[in-house]
């Protein structure tokens, strides 16, 4: 997230950041108006990549060493040689997962890109 | 400034506004040990209330001198940089009485005309909030841009936006107004209103704003004629 973060400050597109220098902008404008929108695509897809992550550590946690979770379901299924539920958790966590980055994350990024004015929107010339 | 750059100034007061004393201003070059040299003890004064223009070839300095005067740039020495007898390296305040008008419009794609217009607004905080309302209908008005107002950048032309830039520098009514070749990445009938555009509201203010404008040398004709300033 922070790398992520920080390429994104970098892609703050110079002219902006002289532009914004010559008017005078101070710290807190220049934040909320400037960095913020610049970086707000970079944060959702490192927010949606890392929940991904995320899931898969914390079952794999839960799996090696912590004594609740779904990871000991998995790891106690697993034990007894009964893959059902292990197959059945997979997938239920694989539908969690999608469902969120698909309902949540997705058009947090494509709003985000908008936002931002990345996004190719249709351009409507009115000239 | 380098040979072939000239300065055209059609003067209305005789008081000086901006002064540059034996200004110095060198780069390193990116091989070797060498210094590419911009300005060597280059002094100029412009008057108070005057539409100055920059003549010169693209790469001559022309924008590096506003960059200057506006105190986005520091020399590699000067005796003076001043603004009304400010110096703006000491007094960086002095800035928020200049306004820049860049060659690209620079507009914030996530925020509408308006939004950009109070950006700048917000920035130099010249403007008491209460006169926002009145300043951007009037000069939005005042470049028949008042139905786009609500529209983001990307829902209008080029040319649109750079009048949008404009917007966004005059209405903080500055004292001195900064113009980067505003109009250069325009076709020429559209450059060509802007002009007449500019220098109408210029004409119209009953306290004329001080305007150092530039432009390469290949349009002087076309501007200084629509100017009206002579040569």
């Amino acid at each position: 997230m922070l790398i992520g973060t920080a390429e994104g400050v970098k892609s703050v597109p110079a002219d902006l950041v002289t532009m914004a220098t010559s008017y005078r902008v101070g710290a807190r404008q220049r934040l909320v108006s400037l960095y913020l929108p610049s970086i707000a695509p970079y944060l959702a897809s490192n927010a949606r990549v890392a929940f991904s992550l995320g899931i898969k550590i914390v079952i794999i946690a839960e799996v090696i060493g912590l004594p609740n979770g779904v990871g000991l379901l998995v790891r106690y299924w697993s034990d007894k040689l009964f893959m059902a539920p292990v197959v059945a958790w997979g997938l239920l966590l694989m539908g969690l997962g999608l469902a969120v980055d698909r309902l949540v994350f997705a058009p947090l990024e494509r709003r985000t890109r908008q936002w931002s004015g990345n996004a190719d929107a249709a351009t409507m010339r009115a000239e | 400034m380098t040979e072939g750059s000239e300065v055209t100034e059609h003067r209305v007061a005789t008081q000086t506004e901006i002064a540059l004393r034996d200004v110095s201003l060198s780069f390193p070059e990116p091989k070797g040990t060498g210094r590419n040299v911009v300005y060597e003890h280059f002094s100029m004064d412009i008057a108070q209330g005057s539409f100055t223009v920059l003549l010169g070839p693209s790469g001559c300095g022309k924008s590096t001198l506003l960059n200057v005067i506006n105190g986005l740039l520091r020399p590699t020495s000067a005796e003076a940089i001043t603004v009304e007898g400010v110096d703006v390296r000491h007094n960086p305040e002095v800035a928020r009485r200049m306004a820049y008008v860049f060659q690209a419009p620079r507009l914030l794609k996530w925020k509408t005309l308006r939004g950009n217009v109070e950006f700048g607004l917000r920035g130099l905080n010249v403007q008491p909030r209460e006169r926002w309302g009145e300043l951007i209908e009037k000069y939005f008005g005042a470049v028949g841009l008042t139905e786009y107002m609500d529209y983001y950048p990307h829902q209008v032309s080029g040319g649109m936006q750079q009048r949008v830039a404009i917007v966004r520098a005059w209405a903080n009514e500055p004292q001195i107004l900064l113009m980067d070749e505003p109009f250069s990445h325009l076709d020429e009938l559209t450059a060509a209103g802007l002009r007449r555009q500019l220098v109408e509201l210029w004409m119209r203010e009953e306290r004329r704003r001080t305007i150092v404008f530039e432009v390469e040398k290949e349009l002087r004709k076309v501007f200084i004629e629509k100017a009206g300033v002579p040569l």
